[in-house]
């Protein structure tokens, strides 16, 4: 019937998918086994890997003469926002990091500027072994949240796991350094 | 002896012809019995599979994104109403499906419905509004942080042969609706054993008495049987295979099998292509309402459109109809289904049918093509059309009728205004930049009209909607281009590889001399643009195309900065999405989730940042783009939505074929397109045609302002115009304020603003300002 053998294939692609997680979050969990890094075109001169869009700490913690304005308080999280991260929480911790996905993402189109849900959508990834996903969403809660010191340093461990997972040992080097600056600067 | 044989003769002559006539008999017979046991196996097996297997092929349905509902969402009371309205909600204070909206209030009634992240329960809550946001939500247990209300179906992927239904479990059936039924064709179903003879004999007593056929004897197994294989042959023959499945029938199955499976495979109407089978669905396509929300005359009109849906067609046939259902109920009364008082309330009410065929299905034709588009890369069309999946997209009513609304009225406006006789054509596209969502697709002038998608299909020149992304390669280099970097925008020949040198002209035909990058983006000068565009390389710029989600390779030819590339409204919606959104690329994504027939996950498109470019270099074009609104070639834009900030970018491709506008607020994108389908001029810049529709259709979305505050790389300095050189002091007659990436505030500052620091209050100051 072809319903069954739907359902069946369709079983099929998602546990050939679960399998797939599941490796990868084994390669993550050895820190081992290299893998090519996809993405952005290296050679460009002018498209530079995202990396260089962020601020560097350095700048925040010793701020260049003239002073930037003081940074405008972030708008307060709408508390539907916030209760869909608790969710998130209570499905991680279960080990549904699949619903724990869907409920991050919703929160985020509630609040798409939300730097601490990049965090944490970032840390999902991160466990999915979406390695590349992680490192994206946690530069773009950067980008959000730069004035943020505890979430820079979450997300910044975030990128050295994921540039690891992705075999960018240079890279995972990199953002090392920005945890233990990170680290030093919040004692 | 001899009367042992005398007898034996005749006995050997007609005894053998006997016996060779009842050997033949009985050979007969056992073929008979062989041929009709092998008939009932065959027959048997076909109502097994049919029963067993796949009963139905279910048509997968297309579901708009659901509406959700927090403290602190853009909405008004308007727009909750257009989207309720378009769910079928009625107004009302007592059901699911029911609203009602008094000002800045709102009680809404809402029906349980199945995510992919879980059940999301109905709710009843009453929402308060304050200036365009909900400002409370609560139910009668108390707040509530977050709810959502049923997605609206807007469109259904059907069966080859147009079959479609909606299937009801016997359990949530009303039991009147079991009651009529049975009362009005089956009197003895709960007795009888798949045909029964006393209905047959009283049927046929009745027709004779008559004089004609005003009763059927046969049985709702029978009819189920006839239903499941639909010949309208009129036959013995087929009446007694007909029979013979349904004693098969009731051998192998429940009597509760044998009526739910009666119940959502009967045919109770017709639409179009569109065969409408069983009660679930019936009940939305006569009432728009969930067959368990409706009244007892509602349900007796149904019960009689099992017998003949054509004949008492409601909608065609309105007082045929009436007196059917009267006739359902009146039975139903003598049965003892219902209080005289019930059954006379009943009668008393009018026929309730909605005039039309619901909306909704193909309401939205080009979205609907651009779902099916991007279902068709991994699910095959045969799944689609029978699986019964459930696919979740990200289109969004609300956003999707105002701006067909916008965009109709804005046509009109146009045509009248510049009396075009043309037959102007339109495409339209509004995205959720963060998200990477299509929010709402328009491809044709008539967004009703089914036919070309021109906002995916029609790839057209964009003129100057290319030049922000020029700007954004070289701007990505702070140490070499600023905002206010020079720009030579001065006569330029370039010898193109294979034909003639190429000379290109700026729009008015005038040359500008010196300019900065700010100047020659917000006025779109395009000659600087091409200069600039040779100095960092056109190659550049196609690899900067590439990592915000162009997915060809475009020759690098000059004029590719001036728009010489031709892409449709949704390839250049998802170009600025990485404007929009903080430099990061997302794809335009129209599906968010299919689901199959049992809720489990088949596909989640989930939220990905794809390629990304730095946010400073970004956030520089965009102040660029916000001042075209206000100074530059969209400029109307700041006129008509006073307060609001936002940015975008003109386009009008040569000869005035197309007519652009690409632009984003905090939380929306639009591309508007506007053109001719055989590709004639039609005098129109993307000034004259897109922006006004562009405007009105994004003043009328609940959007906000974009937001230029800090940025730790940021720093804002005042630059004179002219030279784009340092001028802190107001000394200098025509200053603009420029946001600079990574310290590339120009060092030197111009000679305005020199000369004013020695004679800060004198004449000279004056002088200063007038030479200048």
């Amino acid at each position: 019937m072809t319903q069954v053998g739907e359902g069946v294939s369709v079983v099929t692609i998602r546990g050939g998918r679960m399998a797939a997680v599941l490796l990868v979050a084994m390669t993550l969990a050895a820190c081992a086994v290299p893998a090519p890094r996809p993405g952005i075109p290296a050679e460009t001169g002018v498209v530079v890997a995202p990396e260089d869009a962020l601020p560097s700490p350095e700048e925040e913690m010793q701020p260049a003469a003239p002073a930037p304005a003081p940074p405008e308080p972030a708008a307060p999280t709408a508390p539907a926002a916030l209760a869909l991260a608790a969710q998130s929480e209570q499905a991680v911790a279960a080990g549904d990091l699949r619903l724990a996905g869907l409920q991050l993402e919703r929160a985020l189109r509630i609040a798409p500027r939300d730097a601490d849900l990049w965090s944490r959508l970032a840390q999902v990834r991160l466990q999915q072994g979406e390695f590349q996903q992680a490192e994206r969403m946690a530069e773009r809660s950067l980008q959000l949240g730069s004035a943020d010191r505890d979430l820079a340093l979450a997300n910044w461990r975030i990128i050295a796991a994921a540039r690891e997972g992705m075999g960018d040992a240079e890279g995972a080097r990199r953002a090392l350094d920005e945890v233990r600056r990170l680290e030093r600067a919040l004692g | 002896m001899p009367r042992r044989r005398k007898p034996s003769r005749p006995r050997s002559r007609i005894g053998r012809a006997l016996a060779a006539g009842a050997w033949f008999a009985i050979g007969l017979l056992l073929v008979a019995v062989g041929v009709g046991v092998l008939h009932v196996q065959q027959m048997d097996r076909e109502i097994r599979e049919r029963f067993e297997g796949k009963r139905w092929a279910l048509p997968a349905r297309v579901f708009a994104r659901p509406l959700e509902l927090y403290v602190g969402r853009s909405l008004t009371p308007e727009l909750l109403r257009l989207e309720l309205e378009a769910l079928n909600y009625h107004e009302g204070d007592a059901r699911p499906g029911q609203f009602r909206i008094r000002g800045n209030e709102a009680s809404l009634h809402t029906r349980p419905f199945v995510f992919s992240d879980g059940p999301e329960p109905a709710r009843s809550v009453q929402i308060r509004f304050s200036h365009g946001v909900i400002t409370d939500l609560r139910d009668p247990r108390g707040s509530v942080d977050l709810m959502r209300v049923e997605p609206m179906l807007i469109g259904s992927i059907y069966p080859t042969h147009g079959e479609d239904r909606v299937l009801v479990n016997l359990k949530e059936v009303p039991p009147g609706l079991v009651g009529a039924l049975l009362a009005t064709e089956d009197r003895r179903f709960l007795a009888h054993r798949g045909v029964d003879p006393m209905g047959i004999l009283r049927a046929a007593w009745a027709n004779l008495r008559a004089g004609r056929t005003v009763q059927g004897g046969s049985t709702l197994t029978q009819q189920l049987v006839k239903n499941f294989y639909l010949t309208h042959e009129q036959s013995l023959r087929r009446k007694i295979n007909e029979a013979v499945m349904a004693v098969l029938l009731e051998y192998r199955y429940s009597k509760e099998e044998i009526l739910e499976a009666y119940l959502n495979e009967v045919f109770l109407g017709q639409s179009g292509d569109r065969a409408i089978h069983g009660f679930g669905l019936a009940a939305e396509f006569y009432f728009q309402r969930r067959l368990h929300e409706l009244e007892l005359d509602q349900l007796a009109l149904l019960v009689g459109l099992a017998r003949g849906a054509s004949y008492y067609d409601p909608r065609r046939f309105p007082e045929r109809a009436l007196a059917r259902r009267n006739g359902v109920l009146e039975r139903m009364l003598r049965e003892g289904l219902a209080t005289p008082d019930e059954i006379e309330t009943a009668i008393a009410q009018p026929l309730g049918v909605t005039p039309r065929v619901p909306r909704g299905e193909g309401q939205f034709p080009a979205f609907l093509d651009l779902v099916r588009r991007q279902l068709r890369a991994e699910y095959h069309d045969e799944d689609l059309r029978s699986e019964g999946l459930r696919i979740f997209t990200t289109l969004d009513p609300g956003i999707q009728l105002t701006l067909e609304k916008q965009l109709t009225e804005g046509i009109a406006e146009l045509l009248q205004a510049r009396g075009i006789r043309d037959p102007l054509q339109a495409a339209a596209v509004v995205t959720d930049p963060l998200a990477g969502e299509v929010l709402a697709l328009i491809g044709d002038s008539n967004p009703r009209f089914p036919g070309f998608n021109r906002a995916v299909e029609a790839r057209r020149p964009v003129g100057s909607l290319i030049k922000p992304f020029v700007y954004l390669a070289a701007l990505s280099d702070p140490e070499r281009y600023t905002l206010a970097t020079l720009l030579d925008d001065s006569p330029l020949t370039l010898q193109l590889p294979h034909g003639e040198p190429w000379s290109p002209q700026n729009f008015n035909r005038e040359f500008h001399g010196q300019v900065t990058v700010w100047e020659a983006l917000v006025q779109s000068y395009n000659v600087a643009t091409v200069r600039l565009s040779q100095q960092i390389g056109v190659a550049q710029v196609i690899r900067l195309l590439q990592t915000l989600g162009l997915e060809r390779t475009p020759a690098a030819l000059p004029s590719l900065a001036l728009g010489a590339l031709d892409l449709s409204p949704l390839e250049v919606a998802t170009l600025y999405q990485a404007l929009a959104n903080g430099g990061y690329a997302t794809r335009s994504r129209a599906i968010r989730d299919v689901l199959d027939a049992e809720n489990r996950e088949l596909s989640h498109y989930s939220l990905e940042l794809r390629g990304a470019v730095p946010d400073g270099a970004v956030r520089l074009v965009n102040q660029a783009l916000h001042d075209v609104t206000t100074q530059g070639t969209g400029r109307q834009i700041s006129q008509r939505m006073p307060g609001r900030v936002v940015a975008g970018k003109t386009g009008t491709s040569s000869d005035f074929r197309d007519s652009w506008f690409a632009g984003f607020d905090d939380r929306f994108l639009m591309v508007v397109w506007l053109g001719l389908d055989d590709n004639r001029p039609i005098g129109l810049t993307g000034g004259a045609g897109a922006v006004p529709i562009w405007v009105r259709s994004m003043a009328a979305f609940p959007g906000g302002s974009l937001n230029f505050g800090h940025h730790p790389e940021i720093q804002v300095r005042q630059v004179d115009r002219i030279s784009g050189l340092r001028a802190d002091t107001d000394a200098c007659p025509d200053r603009i304020e420029l946001p600079f990436w990574r310290d590339s505030v120009p060092r030197i500052r111009a000679d305005c603003d020199l000369g004013a620091v020695g004679l800060e209050h004198g004449a000279g100051n004056w002088l200063e300002r007038w030479r200048r």
